[in-house]
C-alpha cells in the first residue's frame, strides 16, 4: 500500500478530532484571524447609521434555534442601532421558536438602558402559522391578523399600535430568517408592488428594506440586493456579524465565533486537498499497476 | 447563580455530550436523549400551535369576528381523512390552502422576482463601468439563461442546445457546492463551536473555571 493510499484510509474519527481541536484552539490559545470588511457590510452599517430619527420599523423574525446563536451578534447590534436612532419597532414571529430567540436578543440589546418601554417603543407579536399567508396578512392589516401580542396584551392596550395598521405605516422593513425561502416571501410581500423606495434613495416616503439571512442562505439572498423590488442592504451569517462588529468598533461574540470557525475551515480545506491528493494518487498508481 | 440554573447547565451539558458521543458509538444513552429531544420538540411545537389557534382563531371569534367560522369549518374538514367514507372532503381545505398560497405568491412573484431579477441581470451589462464589471455581468447572465434552459423540457437537450444546458448544469453544480460548503462546513462548524459553549465552557464556569 502506497503512502497516499494509507493517507486515504485515515481513520475518520481521527479527522473529526483534528477538526474539532482546530476549532476549539482559539478558546485556549490567543489566536486572531484578520476580519476583512466587505462593502456590503459597510453599506449595511451606514444605512442604520444614517437612519432618520424616530422611524417605525417592521421586523420579520423567522428564526429557529438553529440560527439563534450565529446571528445573535448581528441582531443585537442592529437592535441597538435602531434604539440609538429612537426607532420604534414591531416584531412578527413566523416560526414557533422565534419569540424565544427574539426575547433573548432583545435582552442582549438591553432596551432599558436606552429608556425603551415595551408597548410604547416596541411590540412583539407571537408565532402565527401560515408562512407567506401570515406575512401577507400582517402587511395588509395587522389588527385583523392579531388580536393580542405575544404576551397576551390586546392591541388596543399597546400605545405604539395605535397608529400602526398596515405596511403603509412603516418606514423600514427588516427581514431575518433561518430558512432559505423566507427572503423570497419577504421580497414578494414587503418589497414588490411599489412598496419600496428607489434603491439609490432608501429613505423616501415608502419602505427602506434590509435583510439578515444565515450564512447558508446568502447565495439565495444576494440576487435581491440592490434590485428594485429587492433589498437595500444586507449582511449574512457570523461573518457579516463579525464584520459589523468590526466596522462599528464593538467587538463581541460574533468576532470570537467567526475566528474559531475560520480556523476550522482552514484545517478542513487542508484536509479536503489532502483527501483529493490521496484519492487521485491511489487511482493513478492503480492504473500504473494495471499497465505493468 | 441560582441552584436551579446550575442544574440546567449541567443537564444541557450532559445531553450535548451524549449526542456528540454518537460520533464514536451509538449508545443506549444516545437513543434515550434522541427520543427525549424529538418528544419535547414535538410537545413544544404542539403547544405553540395550539396557542396560535387560540390567539388568532378562537379569541377573535369570541370577540365577534364570525367570519372565522368558515375557517373552523375548513379546519374540521381536514380531519375527515380519518373517516374513510367522507375522507374526500379533506381535499377542499387542502385545495383552498394551496390556492390561496399560490395566489398570494404569484400576485407579487412576477414583479418581485421574475421581472425585477431579470431586469437587474441585464441592466448590469448595460451599466457596467469597467471591464471587470462587464465580465462579471456576462457570467451572471449566461448562468441565468443556461440554468433556465435546463428546465425547458419541450425540446430534446442535444446539439448546441444540449451544450448550453450542460453549461447550466455546471452553474448549478457551483451553487450546490457553495450551499453544501455553507451548510455542512461553515454552519456545521458554527454549531460545533456553539455546542462547545454548552458542553464544556458553561459547566466549567459553574465550578469557577473560566477558559
Amino acid at each position: 500500500m502506497s503512502r497516499f493510499e494509507r493517507l486515504g484510509r485515515l481513520n475518520i474519527k481521527l479527522v473529526w478530532v483534528v477538526v474539532l481541536l482546530s476549532m476549539l484552539a482559539p478558546a485556549f490559545i490567543k489566536f486572531e484571524l484578520p476580519v476583512k470588511i466587505s462593502p456590503m457590510t459597510v453599506d449595511f452599517y451606514e444605512f442604520f447609521e444614517n437612519l432618520p430619527e424616530g422611524q417605525i420599523v417592521y421586523i420579520m423574525n423567522s428564526h429557529s434555534l438553529m440560527s439563534y446563536y450565529p446571528l445573535k451578534g448581528a441582531m443585537k447590534l442592529t437592535l441597538q442601532f435602531l434604539m440609538e436612532h429612537n426607532a420604534k419597532f414591531v416584531i412578527q414571529a413566523l416560526v414557533a421558536e422565534s419569540p424565544v430567540t427574539y426575547s433573548d436578543w432583545m435582552e442582549a440589546a438591553d432596551p432599558e438602558s436606552y429608556g425603551y418601554e415595551y408597548g410604547v417603543d416596541y411590540v412583539l407579536f407571537g408565532y402565527l402559522a401560515g408562512g407567506e399567508m401570515a406575512l401577507a396578512s400582517f402587511a395588509a392589516d395587522i389588527w385583523k391578523t392579531y388580536d393580542t401580542d405575544y404576551y397576551g396584551n390586546k392591541l388596543s392596550d399597546l400605545p405604539l399600535m395605535e397608529n400602526i395598521h398596515s405596511w403603509e405605516d412603516f418606514d423600514v422593513a427588516l427581514g431575518s430568517a433561518s430558512s432559505c425561502v423566507l427572503q423570497d416571501m419577504f421580497v414578494r410581500q414587503w418589497c414588490a408592488e411599489g412598496k419600496q423606495n428607489p434603491i439609490d434613495d432608501p429613505y423616501g416616503s415608502k419602505l427602506a428594506t434590509a435583510y439578515i439571512p444565515q450564512s447558508t442562505c446568502a447565495p439565495n439572498t444576494v440576487p435581491y440586493l440592490g434590485v428594485n423590488p429587492g433589498i437595500h442592504v444586507m449582511i449574512y451569517g457570523t461573518q457579516g456579524a463579525a464584520e459589523l462588529e468590526a466596522v462599528a468598533n464593538r467587538l463581541g461574540h460574533s468576532t470570537a465565533l467567526a475566528n474559531a470557525k475560520n480556523l476550522g475551515i482552514i484545517v478542513n480545506v487542508g484536509l479536503i486537498i489532502l483527501g483529493n491528493i490521496a484519492y487521485f494518487s491511489a487511482k493513478f498508481s492503480k492504473k500504473e499497476e494495471i499497465k505493468q | 447563580m441560582k441552584g436551579i440554573d446550575i442544574m440546567w447547565i449541567w443537564f444541557s451539558a450532559i445531553i450535548a455530550n451524549v449526542i456528540v458521543s454518537y460520533q464514536f458509538k451509538k449508545t443506549y444513552a444516545y437513543t434515550l436523549v434522541e427520543r427525549l429531544l424529538v418528544g419535547s420538540a414535538s410537545g413544544y411545537a404542539l403547544m405553540l400551535n395550539l396557542r396560535s389557534i387560540g390567539n388568532s382563531g378562537i379569541a377573535p371569534l369570541m370577540g365577534g369576528r364570525y367570519t372565522l367560522i368558515i375557517a373552523f369549518a375548513l379546519f374540521l374538514l381536514l380531519w375527515s381523512r380519518f373517516i374513510p367514507k367522507v375522507s374526500w372532503l379533506a381535499r377542499y381545505p387542502t385545495s383552498i390552502l394551496i390556492g390561496i398560497g399560490l395566489g398570494i405568491a404569484l400576485a407579487t412573484g412576477v414583479s418581485g422576482q421574475v421581472v425585477g431579477l431579470s431586469v437587474a441581470s441585464i441592466s448590469e451589462i448595460v451599466n457596467a463601468t469597467d471591464s471587470y464589471s462587464m465580465l462579471n455581468a456576462i457570467i451572471v447572465v449566461v448562468g441565468v439563461l443556461s440554468s433556465l434552459w435546463y428546465f425547458i423540457y419541450t425540446k430534446e437537450q442535444k446539439g448546441y442546445w444540449g451544450t448550453f444546458v450542460k453549461l447550466g448544469i455546471l452553474y448549478m453544480y457551483v451553487l450546490f457546492g457553495l450551499t453544501f460548503a455553507g451548510q455542512y462546513l461553515a454552519s456545521g462548524m458554527e454549531r460545533t463551536i456553539i455546542a462547545f459553549e454548552y458542553m464544556i465552557k458553561a459547566p466549567l464556569r459553574t465550578l469557577g473555571i473560566n477558559i
